[in-house]
């Protein structure tokens, strides 16, 4: 979890305005939020700064000027602070996120060497710890020849010892798990990594039978017979009302019996 | 008596008149505003309002029992309901939230968009993950709000901005009404077909039967709004094994669009792939037996056929139960929709029996931002969530109910969710509305009498792909938008977390929740992306 500086608790209770622009801009109220960012000049002004940069990425109508404006609030927050101030990093993340997926034309490269360089501060945030998924989906669509990308995918399996929060596991896995499966890579290893995200538990049931679905169907395929059993029982257990479920259950039932010791948790 | 004095005194008598009218109207409401007020001890009445669109039969009585209730239950309270028709709707509802004068809860769904739901609407995730205090005494005690629910409350649960803000009251279920004196009329006994073959053979039965007797009876009654319900489930009853081919996600993401438009574009399918010809073979066959031109028709145009005797059968959902059942002169009979089996002639590619597509559970109400009694507000909305409150609501609608162990009617049995069965692969629209309409324009081809597979994929072939592409260019328009529109909640809840104590667990959890959606939603922009310029080299 970051540890944040700014102001302390008993200030903010004593000014609940402090909040506002970040509830807005929580809830989907761009306009709002950044309007409160403007207006609020008792925000101390990296944070306030910040808040503009963030808001300014979504503002209706989003124009190429609002973006660079953007990226101007968010270079110059990153300036002012250093690690571990966690406003450096999430000011250097957002910046790389509008270089890659917002500016045009995008800069990849330079995208891909801020996540780099961001995992590298081991922040402990799982925010931060997004930019090794992105880094995978760099990879995966850059339109390179497969040979390349699974290259590019072996080194970036050396990203895990990077990360530790849960959720920046678990993407990380099941990031890989796709771009395996999207680019002809090896299913077993695709397992692995289902297997591995799974272990750090979902927020998002809806989510998670997405994963057990295709996990189950994956490790069928390629003859890991209690691996598909796990996934597809976990699916059946936590969501026995879904309409996948008839389906689900006649896969359970169609596998062959056991001959190996489980490989699954 | 001269004119200008008759009209002098017309015109004093028409003016007293007025006066009197006034003065009427005006101690009126003096006199009820003091029953009102005696009647509470002095205590102001709190009048809670409920909009919605819902005015099929039953539904306004439901809600009326629902507030009759909650008032016995809270005195010094009054709940109010006002219905608008469905189409004037969504701009009442924006007239209404713009205006603050919104009712303090409302049916979620026409005229709401996201950001409008943010906006005027109070998120309700705090509610969800705590008992409904509405339950006590009942097994549903001390169990959180979401859980007491059919399907988790997924029905209320809005993704892209990761809170709850609704309480959905029923799960509706699609189904064929039969008319079951016509149907005795022209078989001699009351039995429901139970395959796709029977269902056809009894089509057949009642045109034999309009010959024989000169009475004009359509088999089944056919609108724009019916028929695609039918037809689009016969279809995907022939295309999951192709689905299955195509995306290794299938069952997991369907119709995994993307791999769908990727083997599109790679030749891998066509629309004149076998299982696609099987798929429009049975819409032919089921097309076939509703009236000419039926795709120009309307919803009620339909209804209007069945509810007077002139067709055996519509395929329609359960919110129309109520409503159907009180204007038919007839015994009406309802069975689910006989998908065919493997097996059947005409479906070769069937792998099983078809279930029903979704159990989410809809017509979901949610709370105002604007509601001058936000605390009342809520305790409504939770008793509308509790099994009391949807046990009244099921009694009165006839909706197949959403809360567990609440008993439907008996009109809502046959709609129990069906959950038996496959899901079906994937539709000829599976990227849009471009291909939908494709569609649609050659739909007449197929089922017209002189018309055949043939002329409708001749019809379809030359538009189809480029459709697709159009789809999918407003597809990968979107899934960009969602993907980056999560960035700015993203950051702005790492900033609260931990520095706001008020808000930090809700803010842990949404940040939580959003990691794992955005991360999907960022994938799946990139991948349609991809199959975009697939789509766009298959020129």
């Amino acid at each position: 979890m970051l540890a944040v500086a700014g102001p302390t608790a008993a200030e903010l209770s004593q000014k609940p305005e402090a909040f506002a622009g970040w509830e807005q801009a929580a809830s989907l109220l761009v306009r709002e939020a950044y309007e409160e960012f403007l207006r609020n000049d008792t925000l101390p002004t990296l944070e306030r700064e910040f808040g503009l940069g963030l808001t300014l990425m979504n503002l209706q109508p989003r124009t190429q000027h609002n973006l660079r404006r953007a990226r101007e609030h968010l270079e110059h927050v990153a300036a002012q602070t250093e690690a571990p101030d966690p406003l450096h990093a999430l000011a250097r993340f957002f910046r790389a996120r509008l270089l890659e997926f917002y500016l045009l034309p995008p800069d990849a490269a330079a995208a891909e060497a801020e996540y780099e360089a961001l995992l590298e501060l081991r922040t402990g945030s799982p925010v931060i710890e997004m930019a090794a998924s992105r880094l995978i989906m760099l990879a995966v669509f850059s339109g390179a020849p497969p040979e390349r990308i699974h290259q590019r995918l072996e080194e970036l399996e050396k990203k895990r010892g990077l990360l530790v929060t849960p959720a920046g596991l678990r993407e990380f896995h099941t990031t890989m798990a796709y771009a395996l499966l999207d680019t002809g890579g090896s299913r077993g290893r695709a397992v692995d990594h289902f297997l591995a995200a799974d272990r750090q538990g979902f927020a998002r049931m809806a989510s998670a039978l997405r994963l057990w679905c295709t996990a189950g169907d994956i490790a069928a395929s390629i003859g890991r017979v209690e691996d598909a059993r796990y996934f597809y029982t976990q699916a059946l257990e936590n969501l026995p009302r879904d309409p996948r479920a008839f389906t689900l259950r006649e896969r359970l039932a169609a596998l062959p019996p056991s001959l190996s010791p489980a490989s699954s948790p | 008596m001269s004119d200008t004095r008759r009209d002098v005194i017309l015109n004093t008598i028409g003016f007293g008149l007025l006066i009197v009218c006034f003065a009427v109207a005006l101690g009126r409401i003096a006199w009820l505003r003091a029953a009102r007020a005696s009647a509470q001890d002095g205590q102001p009445v709190v009048t809670l309002r409920i909009g919605h669109w819902q005015l099929e039969s039953g539904l306004r009585e439901a809600f009326d029992a629902i507030g009759r209730e909650f008032e016995r239950l809270n005195p010094g309270v009054r709940v109010e309901q006002i219905p608008v028709p469905e189409r004037i709707f969504p701009n009442w509802l924006i007239t209404q939230l713009v205006g603050g004068t919104a009712p303090d809860l409302i049916a979620l769904g026409y005229g709401l968009t996201e950001e409008r739901l943010a906006r005027f609407f109070l998120p309700i995730s705090d509610l969800a993950d705590r008992p409904n205090p509405w339950n006590a005494g009942t097994d549903l005690e001390g169990v959180p709000l979401r859980e007491t629910f059919l399907d988790g409350m997924d029905g209320g649960y809005f993704p892209a901005l990761l809170e709850f803000y609704g309480v959905p009251l029923a799960v509706h279920t699609i189904r064929m009404y039969y008319n079951l004196d016509l149907l005795r009329e022209i078989t001699g006994e009351e039995k429901l077909p139970a395959t796709f073959a029977e269902l056809l053979e009894l089509a057949k039965k009642a045109e034999d039967f309009s010959r024989r007797t000169g009475r004009p009876v359509i088999p089944i009654a056919g609108s724009k709004y019916n028929s695609p319900i039918l037809m689009g489930r016969l279809f995907v009853s022939q295309t999951e094994g192709l689905g299955e081919r195509l995306a290794y996600d299938f069952l997991a993401n369907r119709p995994s669009q993307t791999f769908i438009a990727e083997g599109l574009a790679a030749g891998l399918w066509s629309v004149d792939s076998a299982e696609v010809r099987a798929g429009l073979s049975l819409l032919r066959a089921a097309g076939r037996h509703m009236q000419a031109g039926f795709m120009q028709l309307m919803r009620d145009d339909a209804m209007f056929y069945f509810v007077q005797g002139k067709a055996l059968m519509i395929t329609t959902g359960s919110w129309d139960v109520k409503s159907v059942t009180t204007q038919v002169p007839f015994r009406l009979g309802v069975g689910r929709i006989p998908y065919p089996l493997p097996g059947e002639p005409l479906a070769p590619y069937s792998l099983g029996p078809i279930a029903d597509p979704s159990n989410l559970a809809s017509s979901a109400f949610g709370l105002t931002r604007s509601s001058k009694h936000p605390e009342l507000a809520k305790s409504l909305l939770l008793f509308l969530a509790s099994r009391r409150g949807n046990q009244i609501f099921a009694d009165h609608s006839e909706w197949p109910p959403s809360v567990l162990g609440v008993k439907p009617s008996k009109l809502a049995e046959p709609f129990a969710p069906f959950l038996q069965g496959r899901l079906g692969g994937f539709g000829l629209d599976f990227s849009g509305p471009d291909a939908r309409r494709e569609v649609n324009i050659a739909i007449n081809r197929l089922v017209s009498p002189q018309g055949s597979v043939e002329a409708f994929l001749d019809a379809l072939r030359p538009g189809y792909l480029s459709a697709v592409r159009a789809d999918f260019q407003r597809l990968s328009r979107s899934s960009v938008s969602a993907a980056q529109r999560f960035d700015t909640t993203m950051g702005a809840l790492a900033w609260m977390v931990g520095k706001d104590e008020r808000g930090a667990a809700a803010a842990a959890r949404k940040l939580e929740e959003l990691l794992q959606t955005q991360n999907g939603a960022d994938y799946f922009s990139r991948r349609v992306a991809q199959a975009l310029q697939a789509l766009e080299e298959a020129r």
